[in-house]
C-alpha cells in the first residue's frame, strides 16, 4: 500500500473507502451471529413451548409471556417456584458477583503493581509462582476445596464464594502484562520525588492509568461469577432457596426433565441475561472511550 | 534466607493441615466402593428370603425423636410433596412445620449425586426418596443409610406388596432397606386415531391382541410401516424399548466381582438394531426432550411405553405431554364450597380423544420412589410413622392413589380401586390393566448395585450401534465393556 | 525513609512495600488452595474404587501413561490409558481449531478497530455486541446449539431444510465425529472471540496514540504499522491471550460435557477435563482422576513455559539499567 504522498488524493480515498466498506460488512455479519442468540432467547421467552418445538427460533415475539411467567413463579401454576425466584436470584448473584469482582480486581491490581514496581528478593519467585498456579486445572483443586470447606464449616455461606477471589492468578497475570506494555515506571519515581507515599501513589496515580485494564477484567469477572454454576452448587450444599444464585436457579429450570417447558426455560435464561447485558453496556463505556489518559507526556 | 523461611512456612502449613485431616482426603466422595462386592455375594441368585429382616427389628415403642423436624430429601415437584405431607399431617394431627421437604436435585438422575453431597454437610437428613434405578447404590452403602429394621419396619409387614418392589428394596446383604408406596408397572400408550386408521383397531382390547407378545408386536410394526410408508413409527424411542427389556434379565450383571454380559443383553442389541433398520423406531429421538413429546403429539409415532407415574393426567406427566393441550381455568373448589380454585383443565377436545392404553407385549416396571433412612436420622419415631402411613396402611394408600393417580403397592387395594384417566379416551381405567401387570413383574434376583451405571453404559453403546456410529455389534459390546471396566476398577471384565 | 543498611539505599527501602502489596494474594491463596492441591497429589498415589485408601505408588501414572499389556482387552490399566489418551487427543484437536479461529479473528478485529486511517462506522456498537455471546451460561449455550443441530427433523437446521425441500431426511449432525467436533470448535470460538478481542483492544489502547500519529506522518502503511509498532508493544498482552487460551483450552470442560442428549456425555467430546470430572464425581476413581489432573498440570506448565520465553517486555532494559 503506497503512502498518501505518492498517490492522487481521490484514488487514495477510494482505496480507504473500499477497505472500510469491506471491514464494515464483515463486522456486521459477525454482529449478527453474536446478537442473534440473545434476541432468540428473549423472544423465545415469550412463546409457548409447543410453538418452540414446532418452530425452533423466531425473531418475533410470541404472546405467551404472561403464561410463561406465571408458570415460572406462581406455585399454583408451575412446579418451579420451589427452586426459582427472580428477586432472590438477582439479589444473591449481584451480591456475590459484585463482591468477588471488586476484591479480585482490586487485589490483583495491588499484587501486579507490587510485582512490577518494586524490587525485592522473592520477586521472581513470586511471579513464577503465580504463573504456575495459573496452570493448575480447576478440577485439581475443586474437590479438595469442597472438603476443606466442609471441614471448617464454611458451607452454605457466601464466604468461600467471595474470599478466594482475592487471589485470582489470571487477573494478576493480565495486569502484569498490561503494566509491562503500558505502564510508565517513571511515574512512580516522579511521584516519590513529589513526596507522595507509596499507597497514595498507587491509588491516585496508578489506578487511573490502569482503568481500562480494570474495566476489562471487571466485566469478565462479573460475568464469570454471575454464570458460575459449579462452585456455588457445591458450596451451597443445602440448596436453600434464599441462598441460591441465578445460575443455580436456571440450571434447575432447564435440567428439570419432568416439566420440559421450553418457553419457561428461555424466559428463565432471559431473565438472567438481561441484567448482565445492562451492566455490561454501562461498563463498556470505559473501554470504548479508553484512551490512555495518564500517559507520561513530554 | 528469606526464600527458605518462606518455603518452610509453606511446608509447615501444609503439614499442619494434613495432620488435621489425615483420613479426610479419602472421604471426599462416599465410600460406596468400599463395601466390596465379594462380601455381599449372596451366592444363590434366588429372591432373597427374609432372613435377617424377619423379627429382629426395633420395637416401635422404643423409637424416639431426638429432633423436631423430619427432613425428607426428594427431587420431586411441589405438588407431589405437598400432597404427601399435607395428607400425613391432616390425618395424624402432626404439625406441618415438623415435616420439611428438602429439595435436592433437579431430576432423578441428578438427585443420585446431589444426595451424597448434601449428606456431607450438616443439614438435617432423615429420609431419602430414591429412584428405583439407583436406590441400590444407597442401599448398599452403609455409610449413608441404615436398614429399615432399625425403624421397626420389616419385610414381613408387607404381605400385600408386589414382590418385585420388595426385591428392589433389599440390598445385596439381604437387608430390607427401602419400602415404597408405589408400584410402577407400565402400559403401552398409543394413538387411537392412528390405530383405527391404519390397523383397524377400535378398542384397547383389540389393540392388545395386536401387541400381545413380541412376535405379534413386530408383525404389527411391519404392517404399520407398510400402511403408512414409514411415516408412522411403531414406538417413539429406543429408550422406551430398553426400559421394558431391562426387566428381562435372567442373570445378574455382576457375579461376585466379575462382570457378566448376559444373553439377554446380546439379544437386546440385535432387537434394537432390527427395529431401527426396519424403521419401527426413530433412533435419534431421545427420551426426556421436547422431541419425545413432539413425536407422539404430531403423530409420527404410534405409541410409547409409559409407566404409572407417566400416566397421571396432570401437566408435566408423560401422557399429558403426548396428548398436549389445555388451559388454566377457575373451577369450583370441592373442599371449599362457594370458592373457586385454579385447575389445569384439558379442554382441547383433540387431546382427550387421542390416546388409549393397553398392556403391551410383556410386563415391566420403570422407576418408583423408594424410601431409605439416612444414617443421620434423628427423628426415628415420626419417620417410622410416616413410612408406615403411606406404605402399610391400606386406607391411606387407597386415598392417596385416588387423589393422585398413583399406583399403590398393595395388591388388594388395586383390585378394587379404579382411576379414570382424564387424558385417555373415555377416561379409561388404567388400574385395571396395571393391576395384573404389576403382579407379573419378576426381577428374579438379578438386581445389583451396579445396575444403574451398567445399564447406561450398555444402552449408550447399543444406541451408537443403531445410529451407525459403531459398525458391528461386537464393537458395541466391547465399547460397553470398556466403559464399565473404566468405571469400576474393582470388577473383572473378561475378554 | 529509613531503610536497611544495604547497597542501594533507594531500592531496599521500598522493597517492603513489594511484600506488603502481594501479601493478601499469597495469604488467601495459601489458605484456600494449597491443601486441596496437596490433597490431590496424595490422592494420585492412592487407589481407585474400593481401594481409595490404599497406597499404590506410581501405578496410576504408569497405567495412564503406558497402559497395561498384561491383562487383556478390558484390563483396568489399558482401558484407562486408552480413555486418557483419547481424551488428550480430543482436547488438543478441539483446542487447536477453536484457538486458531479465535486468535485470527480477534487480532484482526482489534487492529481494525484501532486503525486510525481506515475508520469503520459504528465501532462502538460492534465492540459491545461481539462480546455478548460470552454472557450466556454454558448450559444454555449447549442447550441452544443442541436444538439447532439436533439429529432429528425437529432440529432448527433440519426442519428448515426439510420444510424448504432441500433435503428429505434429517442430517445426523451429532452422530458424525468430525461434525460434532467442528460444531464445538465453532461454539467455543464464538463464545470467546469477543472476550479476546476486548483484551487485545485494552492493550492497544494502553499505547500512546501519539506514536500512531508519528507513524502515519512518517508514511508507515497499515500492516507495517501493525507489525513494527503495535505488535511489539502489544506482545505482552498477546502472550497473555495465548497462554490463557492455551490453559483454558487444555481444561475445556463445559461445552464438551454438556453437548449431548440422553444420559451419557458424547463420546466424541471426551476431553481430559471430562475424564477427570467423571471419575471423581460419578465414580469413585480418585486415584486416576487425581493422577490425570497432575499430568494435565505438568503438560500445561511445559507448554506455558515455552510460550512465556517470548515474554520480554518493552521496558525491561530500562529497569535493568537501574540496578
Amino acid at each position: 500500500m503506497a503512502d498518501s504522498y505518492n498517490q492522487s488524493s481521490s484514488a487514495y480515498k477510494r482505496m480507504i473507502m473500499t477497505h472500510s466498506i469491506i471491514r464494515f460488512i464483515v463486522c456486521v455479519l459477525l454482529s449478527v451471529i453474536c446478537l442473534l442468540p440473545i434476541i432468540i432467547i428473549l423472544m423465545n421467552g415469550t412463546r409457548s413451548s409447543a410453538s418452540i418445538i414446532a418452530n425452533g427460533f423466531s425473531i418475533v415475539p410470541g404472546n405467551a409471556l404472561s403464561d410463561n411467567w406465571a408458570k415460572l413463579t406462581d406455585p399454583d401454576k408451575g412446579p418451579f417456584s420451589a427452586v426459582y425466584n427472580v428477586w432472590l436470584g438477582y439479589r444473591n448473584s449481584l451480591f456475590i458477583s459484585l463482591a468477588a469482582t471488586g476484591v479480585a480486581v482490586l487485589f490483583s491490581g495491588l499484587t501486579a503493581y507490587g510485582l512490577t514496581v518494586y524490587h525485592f528478593k522473592l520477586r521472581n519467585f513470586a511471579t513464577t509462582f503465580i504463573l504456575a498456579v495459573l496452570m493448575i486445572p480447576t478440577q485439581v483443586v475443586s474437590a479438595g476445596f469442597l472438603d476443606f470447606m466442609i471441614k471448617i464449616g464454611w458451607v452454605d455461606n457466601y464466604l468461600p464464594l467471595i474470599l478466594p477471589a482475592i487471589a485470582s492468578p489470571s487477573t494478576v497475570f493480565f495486569m502484569l502484562q498490561y503494566m509491562r506494555s503500558s505502564f510508565p515506571l517513571d511515574i512512580v519515581e516522579a511521584a516519590r520525588i513529589d513526596g507522595s507515599g507509596e499507597v497514595r501513589t498507587f491509588v491516585q496515580i496508578a489506578l487511573p492509568i490502569l482503568k481500562p485494564a480494570f474495566a476489562v477484567q471487571a466485566i469478565f469477572m462479573f460475568v464469570g461469577n454471575w454464570n458460575n454454576y459449579y462452585t456455588p452448587s457445591i458450596i451451597l450444599l443445602s440448596n436453600k432457596l434464599e441462598q441460591r444464585t441465578m445460575s443455580m436457579m436456571i440450571q434447575s429450570v432447564v435440567a428439570n426433565d419432568k416439566n420440559i417447558d421450553y418457553g419457561v426455560q428461555y424466559l428463565a435464561i432471559g431473565m438472567s441475561v438481561l441484567p448482565v447485558i445492562i451492566i455490561y453496556l454501562i461498563l463498556s463505556k470505559f473501554i470504548v472511550k479508553g484512551i490512555a489518559l495518564g500517559a507520561v507526556k513530554g | 534466607m528469606k526464600k527458605r523461611v518462606l518455603a518452610a512456612v509453606v511446608a509447615a502449613t501444609a503439614v499442619l493441615s494434613l495432620a488435621g485431616c489425615k483420613d479426610s482426603g479419602t472421604s471426599s466422595g462416599s465410600n460406596s466402593g468400599a463395601s466390596t462386592p465379594a462380601a455381599s455375594n449372596t451366592g444363590d441368585s434366588s429372591t432373597p428370603a427374609p432372613t435377617n429382616s424377619g423379627d429382629e427389628s426395633v420395637p416401635a415403642g422404643d423409637l424416639v425423636d431426638e429432633d423436631e423436624t423430619l427432613s425428607i430429601l426428594s427431587w420431586s415437584n411441589n405438588e407431589d410433596m405437598d400432597l404427601l405431607i399435607n395428607m400425613f399431617c391432616d390425618k395424624t394431627g402432626t404439625d406441618k412445620s415438623k415435616i420439611k421437604w428438602v429439595k435436592q436435585g433437579d431430576s432423578g438422575g441428578d438427585a443420585k449425586t446431589k444426595y451424597k453431597e448434601y449428606l456431607k454437610g450438616n443439614g438435617d437428613a432423615d429420609l431419602l426418596f430414591c429412584d428405583a434405578g439407583w436406590a441400590q447404590l444407597y442401599e448398599n452403602d452403609e455409610d449413608l443409610v441404615i436398614p429399615m429394621s432399625e425403624l421397626g419396619i420389616t419385610k414381613s409387614q408387607y404381605p400385600d406388596a408386589y414382590p418385585y418392589t420388595l426385591e428392589v428394596g433389599t440390598n445385596e446383604k439381604g437387608e430390607f432397606m427401602a419400602p415404597t408406596w408405589q408400584a410402577t408397572p407400565g402400559l403401552f400408550v398409543y394413538n387411537a386415531k392412528l390405530a383405527k386408521e391404519h390397523l383397524r383397531v377400535e378398542t384397547p382390547e383389540q389393540m392388545q391382541e395386536l401387541v400381545k407378545d413380541w412376535a405379534t408386536f413386530e408383525a404389527t410394526a411391519a404392517k404399520l410401516k407398510e400402511k403408512t410408508n414409514g411415516a408412522v413409527k411403531m414406538v417413539a424411542t429406543e429408550a422406551g424399548l430398553w426400559q421394558v427389556k431391562q426387566c428381562d434379565k435372567t442373570a445378574k450383571w455382576v457375579n461376585g466381582d466379575e462382570f457378566v454380559l448376559t444373553g439377554e443383553a446380546d439379544k437386546f442389541a440385535d432387537m434394537a438394531k432390527k427395529y431401527t433398520d426396519n424403521g419401527w423406531v426413530d433412533i435419534n429421538i431421545g427420551a426426556w426432550s421436547g422431541e419425545w413429546w413432539a413425536t407422539v403429539a404430531d403423530e409420527s409415532s404410534l405409541g410409547e411405553f409409559v409407566p404409572t407415574w407417566g400416566l397421571k393426567g396432570n401437566p408435566g406427566s408423560m401422557v399429558f405431554n403426548f396428548a398436549a393441550g389445555g388451559t388454566w381455568q377457575d373451577v369450583e373448589d370441592p373442599d371449599n364450597p362457594g370458592q373457586t380454585k385454579k385447575e389445569y383443565v384439558i379442554n382441547d377436545s383433540a387431546a382427550t380423544d387421542k390416546l388409549s392404553a393397553c398392556a403391551g407385549p410383556q410386563s415391566w416396571y420403570w422407576g418408583g420412589t423408594y424410601i431409605c433412612a439416612s444414617k443421620k436420622i434423628n427423628t426415628k419415631k415420626t419417620a417410622a410413622e410416616f413410612i408406615k402411613f403411606f406404605t402399610q396402611n391400606a386406607d391411606n394408600m387407597k386415598e392417596y392413589g385416588q387423589k393422585n393417580g398413583d399406583f399403590m403397592n398393595n395388591k388388594n387395594i388395586m383390585k378394587e380401586v379404579t382411576f379414570k384417566n382424564p387424558v385417555l379416551i373415555g377416561g379409561q381405567d388404567q388400574f385395571k390393566i396395571l393391576a395384573s401387570e404389576a403382579d407379573k413383574v419378576n426381577m428374579g434376583g438379578t438386581i445389583t448395585k451396579f445396575d444403574s451405571d451398567i445399564n447406561d453404559a450398555f444402552n449408550a453403546a447399543v444406541t451408537e450401534f443403531c445410529k451407525g456410529e459403531i459398525s458391528s455389534k461386537d464393537d458395541a459390546i466391547a465399547k460397553a465393556k470398556s466403559k464399565i471396566a473404566e468405571a469400576y476398577p474393582d470388577l473383572k471384565v473378561k475378554d | 525513609m529509613a531503610g536497611g543498611g544495604t547497597k542501594s539505599h533507594k531500592l531496599v527501602s521500598y522493597a517492603k512495600y513489594g511484600y506488603m502489596f502481594i501479601l493478601p494474594f499469597f495469604l488467601v491463596y495459601g489458605f484456600f488452595m494449597i491443601w486441596p492441591f496437596i490433597n490431590t497429589v496424595l490422592l494420585s498415589f492412592k487407589g481407585n474404587g474400593s481401594k481409595v485408601n490404599e497406597w499404590v505408588g506410581f501405578q496410576n501414572y504408569s497405567w495412564l501413561l503406558f497402559g497395561d499389556k498384561s491383562g487383556g482387552r478390558f484390563a483396568t490399566g489399558k482401558v484407562h490409558h486408552d480413555a486418557f489418551f483419547d481424551g488428550f487427543g480430543t482436547t488438543v484437536i478441539l483446542w487447536a481449531g477453536n484457538f486458531i479461529i479465535q486468535i485470527v479473528l480477534s487480532l484482526l478485529l482489534a487492529v481494525w478497530f484501532s486503525d486510525v486511517r481506515i475508520k469503520i462506522k459504528g465501532t462502538g456498537f460492534f465492540k459491545v455486541v461481539m462480546y455478548l455471546p460470552n454472557i450466556i451460561m454454558a448450559a444454555s449455550v449447549a442447550a441452544m446449539f443442541l436444538m439447532i443441530f439436533s439429529n432429528t427433523k425437529y432440529g432448527v437446521i433440519n426442519s428448515l431444510a426439510i420444510n424448504n425441500g432441500w433435503i428429505k431426511d434429517p442430517i445426523p449432525f451429532m452422530s458424525n465425529k468430525w461434525m460434532v467436533r467442528v460444531i464445538v470448535m465453532f461454539i467455543q470460538a464464538w463464545l470467546w472471540f469477543g472476550n479476546t478481542m476486548l483484551l487485545l483492544l485494552s492493550g492497544i489502547f494502553g499505547i500512546d496514540p501519539s506514536i500512531y500519529e508519528a507513524a502515519a506522518i512518517d508514511g508507515s502503511s497499515g500492516s507495517s504499522t501493525f507489525f513494527r509498532i503495535t505488535m511489539p508493544i502489544l506482545k505482552p498482552i498477546f502472550l497473555y491471550v495465548v497462554v490463557t487460551s492455551l490453559i483454558g483450552g487444555l481444561q475445556m470442560f463445559d461445552i464438551p460435557y454438556l453437548m449431548h442428549t440422553g444420559n451419557d456425555p458424547n463420546d466424541y467430546l471426551n476431553t481430559v477435563a471430562t475424564y477427570i470430572y467423571k471419575h471423581f464425581h460419578k465414580f469413585n476413581n480418585f486415584g486416576f482422576s487425581a493422577a490425570a489432573s497432575i499430568l494435565l498440570f505438568i503438560v500445561t506448565v511445559l507448554l506455558g513455559m515455552i510460550v512465556m520465553r517470548f515474554n520480554t517486555d518493552a521496558t525491561a532494559p530500562k529497569k535493568q539499567r537501574k540496578k
